[in-house]
């Protein structure tokens, strides 16, 4: 068993490896009653296209998504949540991007709970009723987030800020993506992903790391599994120019809503870690967007905004950062955006508070379980390893840091996307 | 977990000493009868003295200090319960321990009491610029709630169904009613809370509770002792069954039914309600709803059934194909009617109370929910973490048919997607 300290933390994350690949990572905190255990699956609902040596395989968006609400049916139609609440734990799964999650959180029978998610997403048998009757909710699912205006918006957004990465579909798949996806669509992800040496599990809570690691180990042994085929999921050439610079759409908004999204290639950051570009990035977007900022104090009070934010994220080989506002008023609030945006400004006594409130974040996020988990299973499935150093980093920062990552970032590459309300008919009453 | 009180006269504080968490939860409440009070003016006051103090005169400000003492939270609400209106303040800050500065907890602790004591307010009216904003920001938050349709369905069916009725209302109130509050009001209205309210402090934390106080009586002062009884239910008529359909421009049809309930027994309102929603229709597909709804007939992906007693009335909420509506509706009464029958197997009720009392260790967990539990026990007589363990197993089939037999169907609101 592997130690991997968290640096200037006092936190641990205990690390073993079954046999047959599966890794096992465990935060103990004793002071709680919770438990809570996740196995991640590395494969997510842009995952569509792939090969297993010269094979290429494509699926149809939303197949990753259907597996998952596949994988919570027994193969009697029964929601395998209540063999969970049986045993007292809350359990749920969900699809992401990049990973698909099954978890459950409670404080006793942990055996028998890692147990249950194991063998639930080792070792499914496919039932042709148990797909028949979920394709219902799953497009109810899709329809309801027809109605989600955050949703409709990143959609677009991605759509305008990339060409060719699959985040432009919705992860559930759209209406006609989820009725052709087929049971030998299904069949093929598990098999080609659901395998030890693609998948992870987390513990995290009021734990024995040692008997964990047992209980996981002699569950594994007693199972074989055929041989991993490697699948590579395909690699998306993507140009650095966004797709469109300027879109107005219309959804479920009460009010307009602007958003400046800004590509920046990664290569021109070679030399620094992800999480010192980052922090770094994010210092100087809370010191201009967010509200220590004179910029949206000017705009508040001028009530040009009613809300104004900006964050900064990774999307494969780009960093993203996106500016949101709310504002009744899109083509005022555009051109002093885009200006600021040109003008970003950082002073020292900015960076030093913004750290202050940084590692106040980092000492409180190990203190959940819940929390942890997500944290953990975030950090393996989308970069591969956990950061022990992220309090090291955030301290290192410094004014000529920060001003040379800025340096190397231009603003050029930029969509813009306006959201505005739905023009509608007043709605139509009848009383019966 | 040590629990403490502390009898102020004017204040009440109830203190939580538990070296769980790795931050210190602090709130004070100011309670009063939302029959005499503006309750949107209330609310308004509350984000008002939010925003900014004399002392930190911006919002930029009062974040800028807040980041300074390792980004403590300062934030709040204004609730009801029953005829209670609670505004409330909440200080999240961490454990004192982890930090090398002298006087972390007593430069928070006057921090956030600055802001309670010292609002933005000169020659008796609210400065300018918190007002405007705090204003349109409400004016904002009236409309917002049309952006999530089962928000939106579920607060149409509860002002359709008690037009004239503190449940079917919301606090945040009207345009009309954002308008009239000036900026003298807001401070009349200040000066009324803090004089009239019935004032509740609660603290979580690994702290010495003895010192604090002393703190908080040094940075605190509520001038006057004040005592109410204030009913903490709404008890509605019971009315008779109609239903109403909308049209809407959303893309899925929202189905809300609504059950008014008789008056409830304090065993069947704390733990009765909490084993009879897991059995019927909690959300986790593993209820009455979950099996008719989605597992059996493939009608829905969510659903859900909420209970409110302090309202007494459970709302069941879904979204679904307008067509499918006629069926849903037939398949939760027949949900409805099995419990009213008692068609549950004894094997199921035990699993459901062994969850609940699994449910009951994690919320020991998580600081907020351990604050909310010691206040409402303290100020409404709910139950507490141990009366909860105490109880819960002694809940029987017959409790759950009586608390069927108390509720009554009395509406349907259909909100038809968009042609």
């Amino acid at each position: 068993m592997e130690e991997i300290v968290l640096k200037g933390l006092e936190e641990t994350i205990y690390h073993d490896k079954c046999e047959n690949g599966l890794e096992i990572y465990i935060w103990v905190n004793k002071k709680v009653n919770t438990v809570k255990g996740s196995i991640t699956y590395k494969i997510g609902s842009e995952d569509v296209e792939f090969k297993t040596g010269k094979t290429a395989h494509t699926v149809p968006f939303g197949t990753a998504h259907f597996l998952e609400h596949i994988l919570c049916k027994n193969s009697d139609g029964t929601s395998l949540l209540q063999n969970f609440q049986a045993l007292g734990y809350y359990a749920n799964a969900a699809t992401y991007a990049y990973k698909t999650v099954y978890e459950f959180l409670g404080s006793e029978n942990l055996e028998k709970a890692m147990n249950l998610l194991l063998d639930a997403t080792q070792e499914k048998e496919f039932v042709e009723d148990t797909f028949q009757s979920e394709k219902g909710p799953i497009l109810e699912e899709a329809r309801r987030n027809l109605d989600n205006a955050s949703r409709d918006i990143m959609i677009e957004l991605n759509k305008m800020t990339f060409k060719e990465y699959p985040n432009r579909m919705p992860g559930v798949g759209t209406i006609e993506d989820i009725k052709n996806i087929s049971l030998e669509d299904l069949k093929l992800l598990y098999q080609m992903f659901y395998h030890p040496k693609n998948s992870f599990v987390v513990v995290t809570g009021n734990v024995n790391p040692r008997e964990v690691i047992r209980w996981i180990k002699e569950n594994q042994d007693k199972k074989k599994f055929p041989k991993y085929q490697n699948p590579v999921l395909k690699k998306y050439r993507e140009p650095r120019k966004v797709v469109e610079t300027y879109k107005e759409i219309e959804t479920t908004l009460e009010m307009p809503k602007v958003f400046l999204n800004v590509k920046i290639p990664l290569k021109n950051l070679q030399e620094y870690d992800m999480n010192t570009i980052l922090d770094a990035t994010q210092v100087v977007l809370s010191s201009n967007f967010g509200t220590t900022s004179i910029f949206k104090e000017e705009l508040m009070s001028k009530n040009l905004v009613a809300t104004l934010g900006a964050y900064a994220g990774f999307e494969r080989e780009y960093l993203l950062l996106q500016v949101v506002a709310k504002t009744k008023y899109p083509e005022e609030v555009i051109p002093l955006i885009k200006q600021k945006i040109y003008h970003l400004e950082i002073l020292e006594k900015d960076i030093e508070r913004k750290k202050k409130s940084e590692i106040a974040n980092l000492v409180l996020g190990y203190e959940d379980p819940e929390s942890v988990n997500d944290y953990i299973s975030y950090s393996i499935a989308k970069f591969g390893h956990i950061w022990d150093n992220e309090k090291e980093t955030v301290e290192n920062l410094t004014i000529e840091k920060i001003t040379d990552i800025m340096s190397k970032i231009s603003m050029k590459e930029m969509a813009i996307l306006v959201a505005k309300p739905k023009t509608h008919e007043k709605q139509e009453s009848s009383l019966k | 977990m040590k629990y403490k009180k502390y009898d102020l006269e004017s204040i009440q504080i109830y203190t939580v000493k538990t070296d769980k968490f790795k931050n210190c939860y602090l709130e004070i409440n100011f309670r009063d009868d939302i029959r005499l009070v503006n309750a949107c003016q209330r609310n308004f006051l509350n984000s008002v003295m939010l925003y900014n103090s004399l002392k930190y005169p911006t919002k930029r400000d009062m974040v800028i200090a807040s980041e300074e003492l390792y980004n403590i939270g300062f934030s709040g609400g204004t609730s009801r319960c029953g005829y209670n209106i609670i505004t409330t303040f909440t200080l999240d800050m961490l454990d004192p321990k982890f930090i090398t500065e002298k006087d972390y907890l007593e430069k928070s602790l006057s921090f956030f009491f600055d802001m309670i004591m010292h609002p933005n307010v000169i020659d008796n009216t609210w400065q300018e610029e918190a007002y405007e904003v705090v204003k349109n920001r409400l004016h904002i938050n009236i409309e917002s709630y049309k952006e999530r349709p089962e928000a939106y369905t579920n607060i149409t069916a509860l002002r359709n169904l008690f037009p004239d009725s503190y449940t079917g209302k919301r606090i945040v109130g009207t345009h009309e009613e954002i308008e009239n509050v000036t900026r003298e009001t807001l401070y009349e209205e200040y000066l009324n809370m803090l004089r009239n309210s019935i004032c509740e402090i609660v603290v979580v934390g690994n702290l010495d509770m003895d010192a604090l106080v002393k703190m908080i009586k040094k940075y605190f002062h509520k001038p006057a002792i004040v005592k109410k009884e204030i009913p903490a239910t709404i008890q509605n008529p019971i009315q008779a069954y109609h239903q109403k359909t909308d049209v809407s421009h959303y893309n899925q049809t929202r189905l809300t039914m609504i059950y008014q309930m008789d008056e409830l027994t304090a065993f069947e309102r704390d733990f009765v309600v909490p084993i009879f929603d897991r059995l019927f229709g909690y959300g986790a597909l593993t209820d009455k709803l979950g099996k008719y709804l989605r597992m059996e007939n493939s009608l829905c992906y969510s659903y859900g059934c909420s209970f409110s007693t302090k309202d007494s009335y459970c709302i069941i909420s879904t979204g679904l194909k307008k067509e499918n509506v006629e069926l849903a509706m037939k398949w939760i009464k027949k949900a409805f009617q099995e419990m009213l029958e008692g068609d549950i197997l004894e094997e199921e009720i035990e699993t459901v109370k062994q969850k609940q009392l699994s449910d009951i260790k994690l919320q020991q967990d998580i600081i907020y929910m351990i604050s909310d539990k010691y206040y409402y026990h303290e100020v409404f007589a709910r139950a507490s973490f141990e009366e909860y363990e105490e109880e819960i197993p002694k809940v029987t089939k017959k409790d759950l048919i009586n608390l069927a037999k108390k509720m009554h169907l009395v509406y349907t609101y259909v909100l038809e997607e968009g042609k």
